[in-house]
């Protein structure tokens, strides 16, 4: 995957958890919890999505540090190169 | 065509809004799917089926309020503990302990859990809670989790994902919208301090929780940093006093001291 396919697959994850929201203007670069108005429930419901659709299991620890597209873009691009669970 | 679904739409969700539940027949009809809210003339309905209830509930209910501090130490340490060792799937928000906590405190207080009916309070057997979802853009809807009393918080967050996910994209029955017996407005982390709600008719109390924060706290003599939450509750004066508020928000502090018992 590169970053545009990780980023689009992302986009259709963000989209089902807030169907409400304008998420393919969404700008990569953007504080996802302001622009979407994500609360945690979303958040959480966002990073099970995640470990369901793409096999990236993202720790509690690890989701206050990812703030925009890129960076759980970035976090699900470097774990494509961990070895598989 | 699309009018009538619009008024239609409308319609499910003032019944949900200001009909008592206990002589609502909306439970027990065929539930119609409430379409997608992202129209403006839903988004109108809404406004006035909250304009509505809203009105409704300071012209006839007289409120009063109470709040508390809870630490959220022992929660929030256990949720870290729990979360660590599952995955995502199967983690916890803080929101699902508050959420449990005040299910079972409800069941603990009917003076609180219950409707208010042709004058006089009705207590309800069981929990049903309200939850009230703010939707994106602006307006609200408050989706019931049935039975909550009975429910742990991983079932209770389980359902709430569920609701709250058809209650942005549309697609709740009206069924879903009606029957609480009491409603939790959870601020979440981005929001304020402390919310002192107003009532949902015909209903005989709120719950509020504001953003959970780090703030310094005393423990046995010393100032401590703690994850702290104020908790409130706007309740309906006819039916109970101070004291027994005062019992509501102490058991939810009690029962999330013991996160690992919810």
């Amino acid at each position: 995957m590169n970053t545009t396919d990780t980023e689009r697959r992302l986009r259709a994850l963000l989209g089902a958890i807030a169907p409400d929201a304008d998420v393919g203007a969404l700008p990569a670069d953007a504080d996802l919890r302001e622009e979407l108005e994500l609360d945690s429930l979303d958040v959480q419901r966002f990073v099970a999505a995640i470990d369901a659709e793409l096999d990236v299991a993202i720790a509690d620890r690890e989701i206050p540090g990812l703030r925009t597209l890129a960076d759980v873009a970035r976090r699900v691009e470097a774990a494509a190169g961990e070895v598989p669970r | 065509m699309r009018a009538d679904v619009e008024r239609a739409a409308g319609a499910a969700l003032a019944a949900a809004a200001v009909t008592p539940p206990a002589v609502s027949a909306a439970a027990t009809r065929p539930a119609a799917p409430v379409p997608p809210s992202g129209n403006g003339d839903h988004r109108a309905a809404m406004r006035q089926t909250i304009a509505a209830a809203m009105s409704r509930s300071k012209r006839e209910i007289p409120h009063y309020y109470l709040a508390t501090t809870i630490d959220l130490g022992a929660a929030t340490a256990w949720l870290g503990e729990r979360n660590a060792q599952l995955p995502p799937a199967e983690r916890l928000v803080p929101a699902a302990l508050l959420l449990a906590a005040t299910a079972r405190a409800a069941r603990a207080v009917p003076a609180l859990n219950g409707h208010w009916v042709d004058g006089s309070a009705q207590p309800a057997a069981a929990v049903h809670l309200g939850v009230i979802v703010s939707l994106r853009g602006g307006g609200l809807v408050a989706p019931v989790i049935h039975d909550a009393g009975e429910a742990g918080p991983a079932a209770l967050m389980a359902t709430l994902g569920d609701l709250v996910a058809r209650a942005r994209g549309g697609g709740l029955r009206a069924s879903e919208l009606a029957g609480a017996t009491i409603t939790v407005s959870n601020l979440g982390e981005r929001g304020a301090e402390q919310v002192f709600g107003v009532i949902h008719p015909p209903q005989l109390a709120l719950v509020g929780f504001g953003a959970i924060r780090d703030r310094p706290w005393a423990v046995g003599g010393d100032v401590v940093v703690r994850p702290l939450v104020s908790a409130t509750l706007s309740a309906d004066h006819r039916a109970s006093d101070g004291p027994q508020g005062s019992r509501l928000l102490a058991e939810i502090d009690r029962l999330l001291q013991r996160p690992e018992e919810l």
